[in-house]
């Protein structure tokens, strides 16, 4: 029965990460402004990323410092890559 | 020697990592290589928007994002896998495993089709910065692509021959995060070369 909840979790996990995809493509083609765009794909890489780190690479359940170090990575990634897009 | 957590990760309590402690560290080695990519490709784009702007009009983003969903859905596919060896039905691990290495040719065919269309209209990776950060950064990917694939097909002929199980699965585990590794890294490659600024 356990394995049956993770995989329906793995199935929800899938359906965020295709959802959260079609926004990023949305937000990438029709967004109004530089600033908005950066900070909602971002915003949704993280997501993303937190999705596949939690919910594929099972990190909910190991301690916090993996969790800290794997969900630094984008976060780290995110704000470099938005700093640079919108500080010129 | 494994150093492997020993219990299965669904069923387990906090505090445990799925997988090998050595694979999660190769993947902190990894994820540090794309680090320098992605902080080159951004800071050059810094020193250079306009150029970065032009290049990019030349990209399909509906390509990457189908890119992307082949990707992700080959990633779902062999977490699917992995629950299975858990439940000791490694057969079925195998046909998923198979399954999620066609999903993943979905992101092989097309992103080789979107070379061969940008080298055969002059945008090679002498052409201008853009495009030879972005063949250097997506070629990276692409070769960790394959190497996945490759990790994915040996862990299908394993399962085939009963060498994982329900009370042997950290290698499937293992091979596995890398392919997951792979999806993160191109979370934040996909919009950074296809669709911002």
């Amino acid at each position: 029965m356990n394995n049956l909840k993770h995989e329906i979790a793995l199935l929800g996990c899938w359906i965020a990460l295709m959802l959260a995809t079609m926004g990023t493509v949305y937000w990438g083609t029709h967004a109004t402004s530089l600033t908005l765009q950066v900070m909602v794909i971002m915003l949704i890489a993280v997501f993303k990323s937190g999705v596949i780190i939690d919910g594929f690479m099972e990190l909910w359940s190991a301690g916090s410092k993996w969790r800290l170090i794997m969900y630094g990575w984008p976060v780290l990634m995110a704000v470099v890559v938005g700093a640079t897009l919108l500080t010129k | 020697m494994s150093t492997s957590a020993k219990t299965n990760p669904s069923a387990a309590g906090r505090g445990r990592l799925t997988g090998d402690l050595a694979m999660w560290i190769f993947i902190l080695a990894e994820l540090t290589a794309f680090t320098l990519f992605i902080l080159g490709f951004s800071f050059t784009q810094w020193l250079k928007p306009e150029l970065f702007a032009e290049g990019r009009a030349q990209l399909d983003s509906s390509t990457g994002w189908a890119m992307t969903a082949g990707l992700l859905t080959s990633g779902f596919i062999a977490a699917l896998a992995v629950e299975r060896v858990r439940k000791d039905h490694a057969r079925q691990a195998a046909l998923l495993l198979l399954a999620a290495i066609a999903s993943g040719m979905v992101y092989v065919v097309l992103k080789v089709k979107e070379y061969a269309h940008l080298a055969s209209i002059g945008f090679d990776l002498e052409y201008n910065t853009f495009f030879t950060l972005y063949w250097i950064t997506t070629a990276f990917h692409f070769l960790h692509v394959l190497l996945g694939l490759v990790v994915l097909a040996i862990l299908g002929v394993l399962c085939l021959r009963g060498h994982f199980g329900a009370h042997n699965h950290t290698g499937v585990e293992s091979g596995v995060l890398y392919w997951h590794m792979i999806d993160l890294v191109w979370v934040i490659i996909f919009p950074l070369v296809y669709l911002l600024g």
